[in-house]
């Protein structure tokens, strides 16, 4: 490519890199600018704090326990979504009856909108009108009525059902791709040679699903680390902030307490952890890829 | 030769991408002004269809004025308007809660009406709320409703379960357990949806304000007062007993009471509108009483809201006409005779609608004794009424789980308050 051809070449999209930079890079560097201040909602002028806002933050109760219910919410979602949609993926790449069918409809969950699912949900599992409470109860092995989202205990595996129901799709897409690259000579193969069905799952099917694999624990990871709109609506952070996870704490920092720099503050320290995870996931799974067979 | 075209094509192509980017050259200002106009009201029962009329009469007789309607959620309207005027995009008419409007103006948000209300053909007719809007002499708001929250009850429901108006908690047990037991309906209901932290807490100030107390007394947490607790057990008593449905929001509840299934709530006048729209046979059977809790007439929440204007509406004198047209005796008569609710000015009703709705002498007794703007916020934590509410939520989504009874978790809650309120500025 020449010089000249190069410099055309920047021209022409320097629009679009302009747009997608001011879009992508001004509302963080507005936000970190944010967590610098102490920003009452309707009250006096912004004032600077400097990193006083994230040293509170630090020491704060509330945001410890949010730290440690998004840990646990995002593992259990991303276990739950991954195992899912891999079952799903091995049974939509096998040759079963119906399987056009079988596809459109193991994918629908990803179709709905999520605000119309959550509302479903939670009639389903509601106290004392939920369809779940009535079919349980006619096993006769469950107690009548069981609190699912009135229970600290129990809120948090249901906002993970719920979340797990409506990521698995995205997996099961990914990795039924990933199963379709897979040369089907490497099986025929390892038939010849005797090789089990087990055998070839361990040796062929896992390794060469490694690579979609990590791009999909980490999509799975960063979705259900910022998610929101879901668990706000399914249980409002509670009962008893047992589903307060750090995008909850910030929503209601900023929206319900009015305390926007806090807000701001927390927001950045989330995009601090997620860049981490991201720099040492990467570095894991291309170590990984380079020692392996 | 060739490439050198190209470049100059694609130069142009990048010019012409720019240009079409650029801003539009304003259209020639349209004589239409728009009135933005928000309400969670728009889609209530009766109500709606109420604000729709007054609307269509305001735009013929404003031609060059359209109002925009947009509905937001009552649950949600607090913290919605606070963040729309947060971001300078105020609306043009601001309806208010009655506890909310000392908060607006104590920040200066609120456009001062005295140059319009002191010629306004219904500025002696405004009802006693009416002051919780005026400030150093100057008036922010005008009074849209009082709604005093009442006891309302399903006769047949009572009759068939062979009790009477309960006029105590012990007498409202034992009328919602024998309403269950010979009807098979839920006997008393309550919010008890801790996700709806709001509702919940609103259901919570029912039973303690009418029992005399507070979670808050003289700016201090009061989560473990005696009357505090003793309100709450009764409510888990409810509950534990499946008396009243638990994990239910308010939008149910006030569902079932409508379609007969459900025989005492404590709720304010508007529920009688949505039986009277819903269920028109039911409504001879509803009747509304004080509260069968300590205070009773005296002790119960007035909820209510304003008309006001924000300081930064470029419409001002639109909005006025809007609330000038809507306090005409028309309208006002009109809430309170089809609608069923105290409007913001005094009207006389009719003597056919006194005979009809017997019930609202009742409910002009308890607007009349009530202190008016007992709101939604614990009295001296108004500013922080959100995080408030949402710290009782969380000790007594213990209690509703089960994990706790009502007195620990009350001391739990006053700790938490305190450690709380301790980190607030002065």
């Amino acid at each position: 490519m020449t010089a000249s051809s190069q410099r055309l070449a920047l021209i022409l999209i320097a629009p679009a890199a302009i747009l997608i930079s001011v879009v992508l890079f001004y509302p963080i560097l507005h936000g970190v600018w944010m967590s610098l201040y102490d920003i009452p909602l309707l009250g006096p002028p912004p004032k600077f704090v400097g990193l006083s806002n994230f040293a509170t933050l630090v020491m704060r109760e509330d945001f410890q326990h949010a730290f440690r219910v998004t840990l646990g919410y995002t593992a259990g979602t991303v276990a739950a979504a991954f195992g899912i949609g891999f079952l799903v993926a091995i049974l939509l790449n096998a040759a079963i009856f119906a399987r056009p069918i079988a596809r459109k409809l193991l994918l629908l969950p990803w179709a709905i909108p999520e605000v119309v699912a959550v509302l479903v949900f939670a009639w389903m599992l509601d106290f004392q009108f939920g369809v779940l409470n009535y079919l349980l109860s006619l096993t006769g092995y469950f107690p009548p009525k069981i609190g699912w989202l009135l229970s600290p205990d129990l809120a948090p595996y249901a906002v993970i059902a719920v979340t797990a129901w409506k990521d698995y799709p995205l997996a099961s897409v990914m990795i039924l791709a990933g199963l379709q690259g897979i040369p089907l000579e490497l099986y025929e193969a390892a038939r010849v040679d005797g090789a089990t069905s087990f055998q070839e799952f361990r040796h062929i099917t896992m390794p060469g699903l490694r690579p979609i694999s990590a791009v999909v624990f980490l999509l799975l990871t960063l979705y259900s680390f910022k998610r929101v709109a879901l668990i706000y609506i399914m249980t409002g952070g509670g009962p008893s902030r047992s589903t307060e996870t750090l995008s909850v704490l910030t929503y209601l920092e900023g929206f319900k307490f009015f305390r926007m720099g806090s807000a701001a503050a927390i927001g950045v320290a989330m995009l601090a952890v997620t860049l981490v995870f991201t720099l040492f996931y990467y570095r894991f799974t291309m170590a990984t890829a380079e020692t392996a067979p | 030769m060739r490439i050198r075209h190209v470049r100059i094509l694609a130069t142009a192509l990048v010019a012409l991408l720019v240009v079409l980017s650029a801003p539009q050259i304003k259209a020639a200002p349209t004589t239409i002004v728009s009135l933005d106009f928000p309400s969670w009201m728009w889609s209530e029962p009766g109500v709606g269809e109420y604000f729709n009329d007054a609307i269509a009469e305001f735009e013929r007789e404003n031609p060059s004025i359209k109002i925009r309607r947009t509905t937001i959620p009552a649950g949600e309207w607090e913290d919605r308007m606070i963040v729309t005027l947060a971001s300078g995009q105020a609306p043009d008419v601001l309806k208010l809660f009655t506890n909310n409007v000392p908060f607006f103006v104590d920040r200066g948000l609120l456009e001062p009406l005295n140059r319009w209300l002191d010629n306004a053909p219904f500025k002696n007719r405004l009802i006693g709320v009416q002051k919780v809007a005026v400030r150093d002499g100057k008036v922010y708001g005008v009074a849209l409703t009082a709604s005093p929250h009442g006891f309302l009850y399903n006769k047949k429901l009572l009759d068939a379960a062979g009790v009477r108006v309960p006029t105590t908690p012990a007498e409202l047990f034992e009328a919602a357990r024998a309403v269950k037991a010979r009807t098979g309906q839920f006997g008393y209901a309550f919010a008890s949806d801790p996700s709806d932290v709001l509702q919940a807490y609103i259901a919570l100030m029912q039973w303690t304000i009418g029992n005399g107390t507070d979670f808050s007394r003289e700016g201090k947490p009061n989560c473990n007062d005696p009357k505090v607790v003793e309100s709450l057990e009764w409510m888990k008593r409810l509950l534990d007993a499946d008396l009243a449905p638990r994990g239910t929001t308010v939008a149910t509840f006030r569902r079932m009471f409508w379609e007969g299934q459900l025989a005492m709530i404590i709720d304010g006048p508007w529920t009688m509108t949505y039986v009277r729209d819903r269920n028109a046979p039911l409504y001879s059977s509803i009747g509304f009483a004080p509260v069968p809790l300590a205070m009773r007439e005296a002790g119960s929440i007035t909820g209510g809201a304003f008309y006001t204007i924000p300081r930064v509406s470029k419409s001002k004198e639109q909005a006025w006409k809007w609330i000038e047209l809507i306090n005409r005796e028309k309208w006002q008569r009109r809430w309170l005779e089809e609608l069923v609710q105290i409007p913001g000015t005094v009207v006389r009703p009719s003597e056919k609608f006194l005979k009809d709705n017997q019930w609202i002498s009742t409910l002009n007794e308890l607007a009349a004794k009530q202190k008016s703007g007992f709101g939604y916020a614990a009295p001296g934590f108004e500013k922080f009424g959100p995080e408030f509410r949402r710290i009782v939520i969380d000790h007594w989504a213990q209690v509703l789980a089960g994990r706790q009874p009502v007195k620990p978790a009350m001391d739990a809650c006053q700790a938490a308050l305190e450690r709380w309120a301790a980190t607030l500025p002065k």
